[in-house]
C-alpha cells in the first residue's frame, strides 16, 4: 500500500512528468548545447556591449515622463530588459553570457513545443529546436551579449502562434481574448524583432478565410477577433508615427520609415538590376546553407571559386531536373511545373554572377546552393500541404516567418556595404526569427523523409529494393545532409565563440576606467568637447584598446544621447597635442573636433602602474 | 478562328484555380529570376541641371567655421562668395540648396560639376537630404587638382548607389580642403547637372 503511494507521487511529480515527456529533445539538446556554447565562460565584452550597458542609465535619471515615451520606441523594452539586468549583475560577464544562453535555449523550447503540438509530430519539433539553439546565423544575439531581450522575440512569437491557432480551433470568448492579448503583447516587447507578426497574422486570417470551412455560427466572433488584432497592431505603429511627426519634421518621419525608396526598388527589381534580386536569396541562402560552410576551392583541388561555382551551378541544375522528373513520375504536375523555377534559378544566377561584384566568393556559393535548395523545400512544402494539412500549415507558417522577416533587409540593403547595420553577414542580429522558420522546415524534411522510407519499407520486403529505390536513397541523403547541417552549425557556432574568447582585457580596461572616469563625473557642462591626451607604459595594442574602448565608453553615449554624457577625444599622440595647442591649420580636423580647442577643456593624463597623474603643465610647457 | 476559340475555352476550363495559381506564379517568379541576366539600364535622356546660379539665396554656410558668409550675385550665372573663416579647422563648407529628385538619380549615371580654382584643391560633394538637423551624408569624393569639369561617378563598388536612394535630396555640400590658406581661394562653378 505505502510502495503504491510512493510510485504514484514520484509517477506524477510535474517535474518529472515533464522530464518524462520531452526527455528525448532534452537528451539530445542539453549535451550539444553545452558543447557548442561552452566558450561563453572566457568570453569578454565587446566594445558595443560597453557602448550599449551604459545607455539605460543615461535615460532614466533623464526624468520617468522621458523614459515613459522611450519604452514605446522600438528599442525601449529592450533597454529596459537590459537596465533591470544591470541592476542584478553589473559589470559581471558571466551571468549575461548564461542569461543570454539560457534564453536562447527557452528560445529553442518554445519552438520545440509549438512544432510539435501543431504539427502533432515530436521528430519536427525536435529537429526544429536542435537548428535554432546551434544556428550559426544570427548568433550575433548572443555573441553580442546584451542583445539578450532579442530571445524574447522568438517565445513571443511561438506563444502568439499558439493561441492564435487556438482560437481558430476553437473559436470563443476565451480563446479570443488570450489570442488578442498575447499577440498584442508580442508586438509591443519585441516589435523591432518581429516586426512582420501583424503580416504573419493577417495571412494566417486571409488563409483560414480562403481554405478553411467557417460555419455561421463562428462568423461573429471570428470578424471580431480580426478587427481586434488590427486594431492592436496598427495602434502601436500609429502612435510612434505621431510621436515622431510631432517631435520631428516630416522628412525626418519619412526617412524612419522608408530605408530605401520603395519606387526605386520596384524599379530596379523590373529592369533587373541584378543584386536586388540576388541579395534576397543572399539573405536565403545565409540561413540554407551559411557560407561558412564553404571550405574553400582548394580543397576540391580546383584552382578558384569560378571552377567550383560552375560545377556547382551544373549540380543545382541536375538537382532541380531529379526533382522535375520524380515529380513528374509521381504525377505530381503543378509541383514538377514550379520546380522549372529551381532549374532555371542556377543558370540565370551563373550567367548574372559577374554583375554581382560586391560579393565574396563564399556568398556567391551561398546564393546558389541556399537559394536553389530553398526553392526545392518551399514546392516540398507546398507538396505536403496536400497530403497533410497540420504539417503543411505549419511548412506554410515557416516560409511565411522567413520570407516575411527577410523582407525589411532586403528592402535596406539591396546590395552589402561594410556597415554595421548591414544584412550581408550571417551573424547578423536580424536572422534571429528567419531562423526560426528554416528550423522548422529541416524539421518538416526530416519527418518526410522518414514517412518516405518507413511507407516503403512497409510494401517492400526485398532488401535490394528497399535500398536501391530512388525515393528511398533520396530520403536517407537528405537524412544525411541534415544531420551535417546541424552538426555544421554546432561546430561553427562552437568555434566562433572559442575565438572571440581568447581576447581578455575588461579586467585592466575596468581599472582604467575607475580611474578616469571620477575625472568627468566632477564636470557639470557636458555639451563641450574635451580632449584627452593619456601615455604611458603601454604597448601599441595597449593603446588601440583604450582609445577604442574610452572612445566608445564616453563620446559615443554622448553622440547618443547628448544630456547626460561628455563628449571626449581620446587620443595618445603628442603631434596632435603639438599642433592643436599651437592652433595649425587643420588641427581640428585631425581628431574631428566642431568646437574651437581651448586649453580648459583638455586633460593630460600618465599612467604608471595604475596609478594616474596628471601632466597637464608639462605637456603644455 | 471558331477552332482556336474553342480550343482556348477547354484549356481555361481544363485549368483549376490552383493550378492557375501555380502557373501565373511560376511565370512571376520566372520573370523576377530571369531578367538580371538580361538586364535593362536606364539612362537620363537629358543633361538635369541642379543648384541655382541666378539665385545666391540657395547659396549658404551653416558652418561653424566661417565667421561671415555672404553671397553676391555678380551676374546671371556667376555667385561670388566673401568669406572668412577659422583656419583651424582646416577646411571650407559651403552648400547650395536644391531639388534633386530620386528618379533623377536612378536613371544618371554621373554628377559633374564645372569648376575653376586658382589653387591645387582637395573637394568633396555630398548629396544630402536635411531634415530636422539632421545631415543625411551619402557621397563623398577627394579629386585632387583644378580641372574643368569635375565627374563624379554616382554608383560606386563600395558605396552602390541603390543603397542610398532612399528620397528626394535637396542640398549639395561642397568641402575644400588642403589648400593653401594664406592666399585667396577663387572658386568659379559654372554648371552642375546630373548626366
Amino acid at each position: 500500500m505505502e510502495l503504491s503511494k510512493i510510485k504514484t507521487r514520484l509517477t506524477f511529480h510535474p517535474l518529472l512528468r515533464f522530464l518524462k515527456k520531452h526527455f528525448l529533445f532534452l537528451a539530445l539538446f542539453v549535451p550539444i548545447m553545452i558543447y557548442t556554447f561552452y566558450p561563453i565562460i572566457k568570453i569578454d565584452f565587446m566594445d558595443w556591449d560597453w557602448l550599449e550597458i551604459e545607455y539605460p542609465y543615461h535615460i532614466i535619471p533623464s526624468g520617468m515622463p522621458h523614459f515613459m515615451f522611450y519604452l514605446v520606441t522600438p528599442y525601449g523594452t529592450a533597454y529596459a530588459l537590459l537596465g533591470l539586468a544591470h541592476l542584478f549583475f553589473g559589470s559581471e560577464m558571466l551571468p549575461y553570457y548564461i542569461l543570454n544562453v539560457f534564453l536562447r535555449a527557452v528560445g529553442a523550447f518554445a519552438i520545440y513545443l509549438l512544432a510539435t503540438w501543431w504539427s502533432k509530430k515530436k521528430i519536427i519539433g525536435i529537429v526544429a529546436g536542435l537548428f535554432f539553439g546551434v544556428s550559426i546565423t544570427g548568433i550575433e544575439n548572443t555573441n553580442w551579449v546584451i542583445q539578450f531581450p532579442a530571445y524574447l522575440g522568438p517565445i513571443m512569437l511561438c506563444l502568439s502562434l499558439y493561441f492564435w491557432k487556438k482560437f481558430h480551433d476553437t473559436p470563443n470568448k476565451d480563446s479570443l481574448k488570450k489570442s488578442v492579448i498575447i499577440s498584442g503583447l508580442a508586438f509591443f516587447i519585441s516589435h523591432i524583432r518581429i516586426y512582420a507578426l501583424p503580416l504573419i497574422i493577417m495571412g494566417g486570417e486571409f488563409y483560414q478565410y480562403i481554405f478553411s470551412k467557417i460555419s455561421k455560427k463562428y462568423l461573429g466572433i471570428r470578424n471580431q477577433h480580426i478587427k481586434l488584432l488590427l486594431a492592436i497592431f496598427f495602434l502601436p505603429f500609429v502612435i510612434s508615427y505621431l510621436i515622431l511627426l510631432l517631435t520631428h519634421n516630416l522628412i525626418v518621419t519619412a526617412n524612419v520609415f522608408s530605408v530605401t525608396s520603395p519606387s526605386i526598388l520596384l524599379q530596379s527589381l523590373t529592369n533587373g538590376y541584378p543584386p536586388t534580386i540576388f541579395t534576397f536569396f543572399m539573405f536565403i541562402g545565409f540561413l540554407v546553407f551559411p557560407p561558412f560552410f564553404y571550405p574553400g576551392a582548394a580543397i576540391f583541388h580546383l584552382t578558384t571559386t569560378e571552377d567550383v561555382l560552375t560545377i556547382l551551378s551544373l549540380v543545382m541544375i541536375v538537382l532541380s531536373l531529379s526533382f522535375l522528373f520524380f515529380c513528374l513520375i509521381k504525377r505530381q504536375y503543378l509541383a514538377s511545373i514550379s520546380s522549372i523555377i529551381a532549374v532555371i534559378y542556377p543558370i540565370s544566377f551563373y550567367l548574372t554572377q559577374n554583375k554581382l561584384e560586391n560579393l565574396e566568393p563564399a556568398i556567391l556559393i551561398s546564393i546558389l546552393v541556399g537559394g536553389t535548395i530553398f526553392i526545392l523545400l518551399s514546392i516540398t512544402i507546398c507538396h505536403i500541404w496536400n497530403y497533410n494539412r497540420q504539417i503543411g500549415e505549419l511548412g506554410l507558417i515557416a516560409l511565411t516567418v522567413i520570407i516575411t522577416h527577410l523582407l525589411l533587409p532586403w528592402a535596406s540593403f539591396p546590395i552589402p556595404q561594410n556597415n554595421i547595420q548591414s544584412a550581408a553577414d550571417p551573424r547578423n542580429r536580424y536572422y534571429l526569427i528567419p531562423v526560426i522558420g528554416i528550423s522548422i522546415v529541416w524539421g518538416i524534411v526530416l519527418n518526410s523523409s522518414l514517412i518516405l522510407i518507413n511507407n516503403y519499407w512497409q510494401t517492400h520486403r526485398s532488401i535490394i529494393k528497399r535500398i536501391f529505390f530512388p525515393g528511398n536513397l533520396l530520403a536517407i541523403s537528405l537524412i544525411i545532409i541534415i544531420t551535417y547541417l546541424l552538426s555544421m552549425h554546432s561546430w561553427v557556432t562552437h568555434n566562433y565563440l572559442m575565438s572571440r574568447s581568447s581576447y581578455s582585457y575588461n579586467e585592466r580596461l575596468n581599472e582604467l576606467w575607475k580611474i578616469v572616469k571620477p575625472k568627468f563625473e566632477s564636470i557639470e557642462d557636458k555639451k563641450t568637447e574635451r580632449v584627452v591626451y593619456f601615455e604611458g607604459n603601454l604597448s601599441a595594442k595597449d593603446i588601440n584598446i583604450i582609445e577604442y574602448y574610452m572612445r566608445h565608453k564616453l563620446s559615443e553615449i554622448g553622440f547618443r544621447n547628448p544630456y547626460k554624457a561628455h563628449t571626449v577625444f581620446f587620443t595618445s599622440s603628442k603631434k596632435v597635442i603639438y599642433s592643436l595647442i599651437h592652433q595649425e591649420p587643420g588641427s581640428l580636423a585631425l581628431l574631428g573636433l566642431s568646437q574651437p580647442f581651448s586649453l580648459d577643456n583638455f586633460l593630460a593624463l600618465r599612467f604608471e602602474k595604475n596609478m594616474l597623474i596628471d601632466i597637464k603643465k608639462e605637456i603644455i610647457k | 478562328m471558331i477552332k482556336i476559340n474553342r480550343l482556348l475555352f477547354l484549356i481555361v476550363k481544363k485549368l483549376r484555380t490552383r493550378s492557375t495559381l501555380v502557373l501565373l506564379l511560376t511565370l512571376i517568379f520566372l520573370r523576377f529570376i530571369v531578367k538580371p541576366s538580361i538586364p535593362t539600364i536606364p539612362s537620363l535622356k537629358d543633361k538635369f541641371f541642379v543648384c541655382n546660379l541666378y539665385d545666391t539665396n540657395t547659396w549658404h554656410s551653416d558652418s561653424i567655421f566661417f565667421k561671415h558668409f555672404k553671397s553676391i550675385l555678380i551676374k546671371p550665372r556667376k555667385v561670388s562668395f566673401e568669406a572668412d573663416f577659422d583656419k583651424s579647422f582646416g577646411e571650407v563648407e559651403f552648400s547650395c540648396k536644391t531639388l534633386i529628385p530620386v528618379s533623377k538619380l536612378y536613371p544618371a549615371k554621373t554628377l559633374n560639376v564645372e569648376i575653376k580654382s586658382n589653387q591645387k584643391i582637395d573637394i568633396n560633394i555630398n548629396l544630402r537630404i536635411k531634415g530636422g538637423g539632421i545631415p543625411f551624408n551619402y557621397l563623398t569624393y577627394n579629386l585632387k587638382g583644378d580641372p574643368d569639369n569635375l565627374v563624379f561617378l554616382l554608383d560606386q563598388k563600395n558605396n552602390p548607389k541603390i543603397n542610398w536612394l532612399r528620397d528626394d535630396f535637396d542640398e549639395i555640400l561642397f568641402t575644400v580642403k588642403n589648400f593653401n590658406m594664406n592666399e585667396e581661394l577663387i572658386l568659379e562653378i559654372s554648371n552642375i547637372y546630373l548626366q
